[in-house]
């Protein structure tokens, strides 16, 4: 079964990209989710198998929506989708239990990658 | 390539999207700097760009905005302060991401060159803020386009012609008489109450979204202002703070863009003349920091907006001077003019257009063009002045270009208007006072037979009449419509209202067995209700 993947970026092209990328390699979209709370409820709800999340987001950013969904969930895995120039936000997200990150523009390549080295 | 293209349009509405959060959260900011959440806005909108910009290549955006987004991340962690230099900062970088994205999607190439600006932000960050921006850098040819960029900006990138509007405007009128028509073939069948009921509800609701997409909000045309009256000040070397009142107010579309070139000539004039430069403020015993409000507000069926400034104010026996001395007025005339007809003199073109009175009026660059365009749109305009303390010029205008006064009445759950231009009067009338000739009711006033019409899709007059058999009394609209009298009937008067009328021609809706013709459209009441315009009987 293809891997289940929640997308959680506030800007909608994003969105729309990171599914397009993933639809194309047979990954199955979970949900979208705009902000970081929605994100971490979507994720109670839907618990896919990985979380592209952007770090900047309203409502929550992105590091406390980590802790959140590691609180409920210690084995997510999240991967992180943020501009350059974010290096304290990254580290700290690592810090709460983020795997991996991707750094925009992404490549499809790299982003792949990076989705299957974590769901390995 | 075509990767790039199947996102641009997903890139543009985004964009304009955080532009137009960027815009918001940087005004509140600037007047409530302790504000975290809007900064947070602000950094995200920027954050948002700067990843777009990347995922689509646009290099000089992206630079852009990772510059911008560092200057609001030291803001945020308390680095820097927001005072004015830091604000003009991002401000301007503003405008340049407005402009960068205008040659994005005008020309596909970042046309803009960003070098300056890029080291004015680096010194900013580096807490020199000796540095003000030369505004030259941005690109000169497009000294207007701040607002027709923002125009696109506001409609979130989606551009529909007015024209566009009225048609679909008229099939939801459409649509609202033929559920009218439903009502009566539906009633008395359970099963179809229920659907009348939703399709009416959400008629009202599709009408009600339309009209809010006609309307323009005081603060949408604000947020259009702004970027031009800071590089005007900025350019003038004024220390002024604008202050805006009134941004729920609404304005009908039809006129917002000339109020907007009213709007911009009379804040360019109080810029320019009316403020002084600080240091004659400081002089004068004033803060060194003049005021321009604008305020929005409604006034009846009008809306208000006025332009004030503590500026220098008008001199007006100088206008009066320069009057004669122009042949404007015969110079014996001008003892008998009393001071407000003396200050009225500064909206005569060969005066307001004479740059040398600009200078001694402290006032005055193209107000002709202002008061024609206040004429245009059968306005008001006033202007009060005070040497040393300020000059305020108030416009009054109707809300739309097509507002009537209107009986509002109510029969059969339904509420409809009649322009007040056509009921000579209303009376009360009982059954009894009615009488059938040649199978037609009648009323008798004022010695000449009126006949009874009832309004709407519920015509019978008999089964009217039967409701107020118990002696209950019902009202009657006596209209004058072609020389001729109709007395239509209603349960019961509402109010004397402005409405906006939608549609003015006819419908030419057939329906079966129906004299639905005679709803001539839809009027909508300042509270938003929607109305059906009765027109009576035109054969």
């Amino acid at each position: 079964m293809a891997a289940k993947i929640l997308i959680a970026d506030d800007a909608k092209f994003i969105r729309v990209i990171l599914k397009n990328i993933l639809q194309e390699n047979n990954y199955d979209i979970a949900g979208e989710a705009a902000d970081g709370r929605q994100a971490v409820e979507m994720y109670k709800e839907l618990e896919p198998d990985i979380v592209i999340l952007d770090i900047t987001m309203p409502v929550m950013n992105g590091v406390e929506a980590v802790e959140k969904i590691r609180k409920y969930d210690e084995s997510a895995r999240i991967i992180l989708c943020t501009a350059k120039g974010q290096k304290q936000m990254i580290k700290k997200a690592l810090k709460k239990g983020a795997r991996d990150y991707i750094v925009k523009p992404f490549e499809e390549e790299r982003l792949l990658k990076t989705i299957t080295r974590n769901l390995g | 390539m075509d990767e790039v293209e199947k996102y641009q349009q997903e890139f543009f509405d985004e964009s304009f999207k955080y532009i137009k959060k960027l815009n918001n959260s940087l005004l509140v900011i600037e007047k409530e700097s302790d504000n975290k959440k809007s900064l947070n806005k602000a950094f995200r909108s920027v954050h948002s760009l700067k990843g777009m910009a990347a995922m689509m290549g646009y290099e000089k955006l992206a630079e852009l905005t990772h510059k911008m987004e560092s200057l609001l991340y030291d803001i945020r962690q308390g680095k820097l302060p927001l005072h004015k230099p830091v604000l003009d900062c991002l401000f301007t970088g503003l405008e340049y991401i407005e402009q960068l994205v205008f040659d994005i999607r005008t020309e596909n190439n970042e046309k803009q060159n960003i070098k300056k600006y890029m080291h004015y932000v680096q010194q900013i960050i580096q807490g020199d803020f000796s540095v003000s921006f030369p505004d030259k850098d941005l690109e000169p040819a497009k000294k207007e386009a701040p607002l027709r960029k923002t125009e696109n900006i506001n409609s979130s990138g989606l551009q529909v012609t007015k024209d566009k509007l009225d048609k679909l405007m008229n099939k939801v009128q459409e649509q609202f008489l033929y559920q009218a028509y439903l009502q009566v073939v539906g009633t008395g069948h359970d099963i179809y109450q229920d659907l009348i009921q939703n399709l009416s509800e959400a008629t009202d609701q599709l009408y009600e979204q339309l009209l809010q997409v006609r309307t323009l909000s005081a603060q949408e045309l604000y947020s259009r202002l702004l970027p031009l009256v800071r590089s005007l000040s900025r350019k003038k070397n004024k220390k002024i703070k604008f202050r805006f009142e009134g941004a729920n107010i609404r304005v009908d579309r039809e006129i917002t863009g000339e109020l907007t070139t009213i709007l911009i000539h009379l804040i360019r004039n109080a810029v320019a003349h009316g403020i002084e430069k600080p240091e004659i403020r400081k002089q004068r015993g004033k803060d060194s920091e003049g005021e321009i409000s604008v305020q929005a507000a409604q006034d009846g069926d009008k809306i208000n907006f006025r332009v004030q400034d503590d500026g220098s104010g008008l001199r007006i026996e100088e206008i009066a001077r320069q009057a004669a001395q122009r042949g404007l007025v015969e110079p014996e005339k001008i003892k008998e003019l009393t001071e407000q007809q003396k200050l009225d003199l500064i909206f005569e073109p060969g005066l307001s257009t004479a740059s040398e009175v600009t200078e001694i009026s402290g006032r005055g660059v193209g107000l002709d063009v202002v008061k024609n365009t206040v004429d245009k749109l059968q306005g008001e305009i006033n202007l009060t002045t005070r040497v040393g303390a300020g000059t305020t010029f108030s416009v009054l205008l109707p809300c739309s270009r097509s507002y009537i006064r209107a009986y509002l009445f109510e029969l059969n759950n339904r509420v409809f208007a009649l322009p007040e231009t056509e009921v000579r009067e209303t009376i009360k009338a009982g059954p009894e006072d009615l009488e059938e000739i040649c199978g037609r009711q009648v009323i008798v006033h004022q010695n000449t037979a009126v006949p009874l019409v009832v309004p709407g899709v519920c015509q019978d007059e008999k089964k009217f009449l039967d409701k107020f058999n118990d002696g209950s009394r019902f009202s009657l609209l006596i209209i004058s419509r072609d020389s001729s009298l109709w007395a239509a009937a209603a349960e019961k008067i509402l109010a004397q209202k402005n409405i906006i009328k939608i549609s003015s021609g006819k419908q030419n809706i057939k329906l079966p067995e129906l004299p639905i013709e005679y709803i001539g459209g839809v009027g909508l009441t300042a509270d938003g209700d929607t109305v059906l315009l009765y027109t009576g009987q035109q054969d």
